[in-house]
């Protein structure tokens, strides 16, 4: 069991917002969002955002967090200035909520974990998105290249119908799917402007996927498990209400069991199998932290699982990208024809698309995890040496 | 933007580039002088040599070794072959028409062969077809080889024992045997080569054995142009090439400046009344022609193989016809897929832009260890060749038995083309 800290105010980014909220200006519903920031919106709306300004701006800006704020007496304005005051990156579980917070609270931090866990998703959908559209726009761009081609030659009575057919339908199906991906980018924008609060018609940008990160010792599921024991706080809390929970019911004796899950401290050797003598809250209390601790499980292991897929679909990146510059040596001497350097190069853009998604799927994961563990993982990710991809330029967030 | 307006706009930027020597002249290494057997003339074998033998018990002796070979095909581009005694082709055989030879056939190689004596007359066991008339010579074994040469003329020898493979890792060579009377059949420089085909992409070293028809290496003695020893000859002189075809196809041998008549095969010599003049003799695979002249034409005249494409360095078979095409429009998109590298549209004039390729290495580089679809820089521009094409140099001041290269040609005052002046001409019948 673990120890239980004196239950105290449950954010202290929280009292210093307050103590900023003017005190001639009592909260009212909604305090900031008709003051600066929504004056903000329209610049946030401009700037490429990284990772950690989405989640500073998503903190004041998502709406649906307003009944919580207002219920605490919180200024999103004031929360502004209070989070402009703490370091890059900003680390929910140790800069917003505090480490040790536990207890009274509980609510509200699940709460706060879960939007910030939804801020990061947002960011990371638009973050792939953008991403997307710029290498459908790049295999659009070599199926019109192949188009124009096809079509001259065809002007130039060098190639049949027949044989240009192909070549203007692949054209076809990649303006096709261009469109696709700017409908999707489209609502990633809506998706992310929504909770950031900003106006309608909004269209946010990113600063691009992070790189991927050298692997960390701390990224396998055991590691990652025995960190959360001892670390995070939403697993002590659910320990701490089953010790409270069993301590209410001590004086029934509760008798031994079999389950593991219900290895009760207060257990004996006898009775197995009777429950009769264990509360509902302890009970209640014990599958909660059970079922954190599987949480917690399952997303490390997509974690580890996507790391190792991301890390594959980049050596397939680097791969392309030499079949492409290879394709454009042997093109050079004529060894090659256009049509196939130009299915090199569309090659190689959907594998940096490929490459991409799983790296969009390994920050999805990751950030998973980090909502898992309440807000903060077992360690920083490492500094990557290169990036993944020209676009992704790694934030310091990620390299802290 | 294409090559030729490019290197236009690029005067200043290329006129810091040094050509590579070897393209800067087609001129190759120094010829082995040949030597006299008999009396006759020796032959030169074009980037080769004739084998040194030893006699023993009147019995002249040779010894071949058949192992791996890394040789240059010609500059930037290398290629492991298998052949004989260091290089692809192997050393020819010297030797006088009624000797008694013995060649010692050592294997280094890491599978079994034999030598087929091809077009000499002999003793079946001595034939050289594994498994029918010897065992094989596995792996580190040596045979030997004993008959008599009965007849003077040109043969070949090549592997009868995995013959597709060893054959077309460039394992062969020739065999000539003089006539035994001083005098005969006697002429001034006696040249000969070996046509070989190979198929090594771009970027590997290895001959690829499975490729049946579609070569990208058209080679005289496994080395192409401008790598290709020239053949030189003093003005008057009688001149011999001997031609061997060992790839998979024919190919119409062309001399420009002379007339020369076949007067040998690998079956034996041509009667005089059978011979007809020719500028171009076919020969067909698996044969041999012999041709002569009197060099009577001072200059530097073509030699080369009269199938265009055999005329060419590597380059890509089903390429998009883009000739007549106007691509400036799918340029411009392409240029933007291709970002800090360098895309130039091609095709579209013809191909001598490919000529330029070696003064734009550096920007639009060719991948590893292959050669330019065309090269050679002559006295008056591009030559725009590769493969299967050399020079015969002929002078009127070149001394006898001097093989070196002379360098370019000096034209007499007024025998070379010019551009027109006036209009004059533009009033003819059309």
């Amino acid at each position: 069991m673990h120890s239980v800290p004196h239950p105290r105010p449950w954010l202290a980014v929280w009292l210093l917002a307050a103590a900023l909220t003017p005190a001639v200006a009592a909260p009212t519903w909604p305090p900031g969002f008709a003051g600066r920031t929504e004056a903000a919106a329209p610049a946030i709306a401009a700037q490429a955002l990284t990772l950690d300004a989405a989640l500073r701006r998503g903190l004041v800006g998502d709406a649906t967090l307003y009944p919580l704020y207002r219920a605490h007496d919180i200024a999103p304005d004031a929360l502004g200035d209070a989070l402009a005051r703490l370091p890059e990156p900003l680390v929910l579980r140790r800069d917003v909520l505090g480490a040790s917070t536990l207890g009274a609270s509980a609510a509200f931090e699940q709460r706060l974990i879960d939007a910030a866990r939804q801020i990061k998703l947002d960011w990371l959908a638009l973050a792939q998105a953008e991403h997307a559209v710029a290498h459908r726009r790049a295999a659009a761009e070599a199926g019109r290249a192949a188009r124009l081609l096809a079509e001259a030659q065809q002007a130039a009575g060098n190639l049949s119908v027949l044989a240009a057919n192909a070549t203007l339908r692949d054209a076809v199906e990649a303006e096709e799917a261009l469109a696709e991906a700017e409908i999707a980018l489209a609502d990633a924008q809506d998706a992310l402007a929504a909770r950031l609060g900003l106006p309608l018609g909004a269209q946010p940008s990113t600063s691009g996927l992070p790189a991927l990160p050298d692997r960390p010792d701390w990224l396998q599921p055991g590691a990652i498990a025995a960190w959360a024991e001892t670390h995070d706080p939403a697993l002590r809390r659910a320990e701490h209400a089953a010790a409270q929970a069993a301590g209410r019911s001590a004086p029934v004796t509760p008798r031994p069991v079999k389950l593991p899950l219900l290895a009760h401290p207060l257990a004996g050797a006898d009775d197995a199998g009777r429950l009769s003598g264990l509360d509902d809250d302890w009970l209640e209390a014990a599958d909660a932290a059970q079922a954190s601790r599987r949480a917690i499980a399952g997303a490390a292991r997509h974690v580890e699982q996507s790391w190792l897929t991301a890390q594959r679909m980049q050596e397939s990146r680097r791969l392309a990208a030499q079949r492409s510059d290879e394709a454009l040596k042997h093109y050079n001497g004529m060894l090659l024809g256009i049509y196939e350097l130009l299915d090199a190069k569309r090659d190689a853009v959907q594998a940096e698309h490929d490459a991409d998604d799983a790296l969009g799927r390994f920050w999805g994961a990751a950030f998973q995890l980090e909502a898992a563990l309440g807000g903060e993982l077992p360690g920083a990710w490492p500094v990557t040496i290169a990036p993944a991809s020209p676009s992704a330029n790694p934030h310091p967030e990620h390299a802290r | 933007m294409n090559r030729r307006h490019f290197l236009a706009g690029s005067a200043g930027a290329l006129a810091g580039l040094t050509l590579p020597a070897a393209l800067a002249t087609t001129a190759p290494a120094a010829a082995t002088l040949p030597r006299a057997l008999a009396g006759q003339t020796g032959v030169t074998t074009l980037n080769g040599r004739s084998l040194g033998y030893r006699m023993r018990d009147g019995v002249k002796e040779f010894h071949l070794i058949a192992e791996p070979v890394r040789q240059e095909v010609a500059p930037g581009m290398v290629a492991q072959f298998w052949g004989y005694n260091g290089g692809s082709p192997g050393p020819t055989i010297e030797a006088v028409e009624g000797d008694r030879v013995r060649i010692f056939v050592t294997n280094r190689l890491p599978e079994h062969t034999t030598i087929h004596w091809h077009g000499l007359l002999l003793p079946a066991g001595m034939d050289g077809v594994g498994g029918l008339t010897q065992p094989q010579i596995k792996p580190g074994e040596t045979y030997v080889y004993e008959f008599t040469l009965t007849r003077a003329g040109t043969f070949m020898y090549h592997p009868h024992a995995d013959e597709m493979v060893q054959m077309a890792q460039g394992m062969m060579g020739m065999f000539i045997v003089h006539p035994r009377q001083k005098g005969l059949r006697a002429v001034d420089r006696d040249y000969l080569l070996m046509l070989a085909s190979y198929k090594i992409d771009p970027g590997t070293l290895r001959p690829d054995a499975s490729e049946m028809l579609d070569f990208n290496l058209w080679t005289f003695n496994s080395r192409t142009f401008p790598a290709i020893q020239n053949m030189v000859a003093r003005t008057g002189e009688r001149v011999r090439i001997r031609v061997a075809n060992l790839t998979m196809t024919n190919h119409p041998i062309h001399l420009h400046g002379v007339h020369f008549k076949v007067t040998g095969t690998d079956g034996g010599w041509i009667p005089a009344a059978a011979q007809w003049p020719e500028v171009t003799a076919d020969v067909a695979v698996g044969q041999i022609r012999v041709i002569e002249f009197i060099a009577d034409a001072p200059g530097d005249w073509a030699f080369h193989c009269h199938k265009s494409h055999h005329t060419m360095g590597p380059m890509g078979h089903g390429l998009p016809n883009l000739l007549g095409v106007d691509q400036r429009a799918a340029t411009q998109r392409i240029e933007r897929l291709f970002p800090g590298q360098h895309y130039m549209a091609m095709g579209s004039e013809g191909m001598a832009e490919m000529q330029d390729m070696a003064a734009m290495g550096d920007m639009m580089p060719l991948p590893a260890n292959t050669l330019p679809m065309m090269t050679g820089e002559g006295p008056f521009g591009p030559i725009e060749m590769g493969g299967m094409f050399t020079l015969l140099k002929v002078r009127d001041d070149l001394a006898p038995g001097d093989y070196r290269d002379p360098g370019w040609y000096r034209h007499p005052p007024g025998t070379v083309a010019h551009p027109a002046t006036g209009n004059d001409f533009e009033t003819l019948p059309r």
